[in-house]
């Protein structure tokens, strides 16, 4: 039985009618992943022993036996966490992040520790110290980054649900490259206890998975508040509300102007044609700020970047130079140590950071990006006001080829066009198949107010089999 | 192009060592990023105020009780160098 074709309640049915038993799954899964990953590499590491250990526990919870993977930026105790970083090589986690936490507490089971861009820098997934991991809709072509062996994995059919994270695009974008479903959920929404910072005002944990079905069940056990991370908020997740064809639906000019591939243009005004014929009311809206979100972006992001990655320093763990050469003081060993553990993209933003914050350029540069960014966030605020959700690509292009764009990076930046703006401002989004383009898929992006991810449940579940006919 | 002293004032904040071809190569990255970032110098951001928090939406401390955590065996453990239970460092001067 092909157990990657089940969603989520499927999968528990079966257990429950006793047609197949948790092994069974774990132990198609490893078959799946030992046969595919040395092509794909989506996986860090997965470790039959400790899969078909939790695959036999048994525990009362829909999620109860379903194998699940892990960005490596996300701690599981006793397991390695890389951040896809030759400074983290050996580090082993010593505890486990909160969501991890829960889904153990469901009985989940921790299949494997997913490939990504160096602590999460990247779009492409080609910025890992590892190796490169392929789209399994097209091996020449990048999954798309930061999350990018998450989303392959789930798109490979090797595992039921992955984690990922999302600090400008790097659950959605990767999901749309790949042809899933990808939610970056309300800032503040999902703890990010043991979580590796990266950005931390945008920084946000998500799931990837096959369905907006399976995406709704693993948001609803990892959401909510955690004492652990006092960004987190007081919040339970419902699927009340408003009747799902009482969403009214706005569509932003700002996402289809010049620059956006024509495939994915016509993609997504097919798929806003559905919405219409589906008689959903429709209302042309404007975010008049859109075209400066990225260069906002690329000022807040390294300049929180620079300061988180001053952990990295190789004493208290990590990779340490201490033993290849002779300095004597702690000053030097920082500057080794980061020389060797640390690769190309993340120096490049932790000095672009310091840069952008240092006396004599903060205000030019961060002060006016904070600024810009509360227009951002305004913008979005009053379109709220007349619509519940915003549709928009996730990408401009899609899939590149791996190699094409990894010596310019500002090129690569730009791929993160139609996705920062969501993080900027805090709100929930979901990138999810909307249509194809040969053997390639497309994606479209719903955005919804803060903590309404139930609007975007019932919309995306309403045009899932539509859309994707 | 931002220059070569400010170039190595930053590199030394940010403790990397770097020789001069990277730095090079570097400076040439960041003043493309920097010159498409630019663009925001068109907006007219005087009358916007600024709030520190725009997203965190919450920001409670829990109470100061003491919780199961990780075993001071298991951070030792990680420590690149040590001696006994304790951190082992180069001089600091």
């Amino acid at each position: 039985m092909d157990f990657s074709k089940l969603s989520i309640k499927e999968i528990n049915a079966g257990y429950k009618e006793n047609s197949f038993s948790a092994k069974d799954v774990a132990l198609f899964f490893l078959e799946e992943a030992e046969k595919k990953n040395p092509e794909i590499f989506c996986y860090l590491e997965f470790n039959k022993e400790r899969i078909l250990s939790q695959a036999q526990e048994k525990k009362d919870s829909i999620l109860s036996g379903i194998p699940f993977a892990i960005k490596d930026n996300i701690m599981v105790q006793g397991v390695k966490c890389t951040a896809g970083s030759k400074m983290l090589e050996n580090y082993v986690a010593p505890y486990n992040a909160t969501v991890v936490e829960k889904l153990r507490e469901a009985g989940a089971v921790v299949f494997g520790k997913t490939n990504m861009d160096e602590f999460a820098m990247g779009s492409s997934t080609e910025q890992s110290s590892f190796g490169v991991t392929r789209n399994p809709l097209d091996k020449l072509r990048v999954p798309g980054g930061s999350s990018g062996g998450s989303a392959a994995a789930v798109a490979a059919g090797l595992c039921s649900f992955a984690l990922g994270s999302d600090t400008g695009g790097s659950i959605r974008q990767p999901a749309s490259f790949c042809g899933v479903v990808g939610l970056k959920p309300t800032y503040g929404a999902v703890s990010r206890y043991g979580l590796m910072a990266m950005a931390s005002s945008l920084d946000q944990i998500g799931c990837l998975t096959r369905s907006v079905e399976d995406a709704e069940i693993v948001f609803s056990s990892i959401s909510g508040k955690d004492d652990k991370d006092s960004t987190s908020s007081d919040y339970v997740y419902s699927d009340l509300g408003k009747d799902v064809k009482e969403l009214v639906v706005g569509i932003p000019q700002e996402y289809f102007v010049e620059g956006i591939d024509s495939e994915i243009k016509e993609a997504v005004n097919q798929a806003i044609e559905k919405v219409k014929q589906e008689g959903f009311k429709i209302k042309k809206i404007s975010l008049p700020h859109t075209s400066y979100a990225l260069a906002t972006y690329y000022i807040i992001m390294p300049s929180e970047v620079s300061a988180n990655m001053a952990r990295y320093d190789g004493i208290r763990y990590g990779l340490s130079r201490s033993k290849e050469n002779s300095l004597d003081n702690l000053t030097s060993m920082y500057f080794e140590n980061r020389k060797h553990g640390l690769g190309t993209e993340v120096k490049r933003r932790i000095v672009l950071g310091n840069y952008t914050l240092s006396a004599g350029h903060y205000d030019a540069y961060y002060k006016r990006a904070q600024k810009v960014r509360a227009l951002i966030a305004k913008d979005f605020e009053n379109a709220f006001q007349e619509v519940d959700l915003i549709l928009t690509p996730v990408t401009p292009t899609l899939p590149f080829k791996i190699g094409e764009k990894v010596n310019d990076p500002l090129s690569m930046y730009l791929s993160d066009a139609f996705t920062v703006n969501v993080n900027l401002a805090g709100l929930p989004a979901m990138s999810m198949p909307c249509g194809q383009s040969d053997h390639l898929s497309v994606g479209i992006q719903i955005i919804a107010k803060p903590f309404r991810e139930n609007d975007i449940f019932k919309f995306g579940k309403y045009f899932e089999k539509l859309w994707n006919k | 192009m931002i220059d070569k002293k400010d170039i190595e004032h930053i590199v030394n904040l940010s403790r990397i060592s770097m020789d001069s071809k990277e730095k090079e190569s570097l400076s040439q990255d960041l003043s493309d990023i920097l010159g498409y970032v630019e663009k925001l110098k068109e907006l007219d951001v005087s009358q916007v105020k600024t709030v520190d928090n725009l997203v965190v939406r919450s920001s409670m401390t829990r109470k100061d009780q003491p919780q199961k955590s990780c075993s001071r065996k298991e951070i030792i453990d990680l420590f690149t160098e040590k001696q006994d239970r304790f951190l082992k460092v180069k001089s600091i001067l």
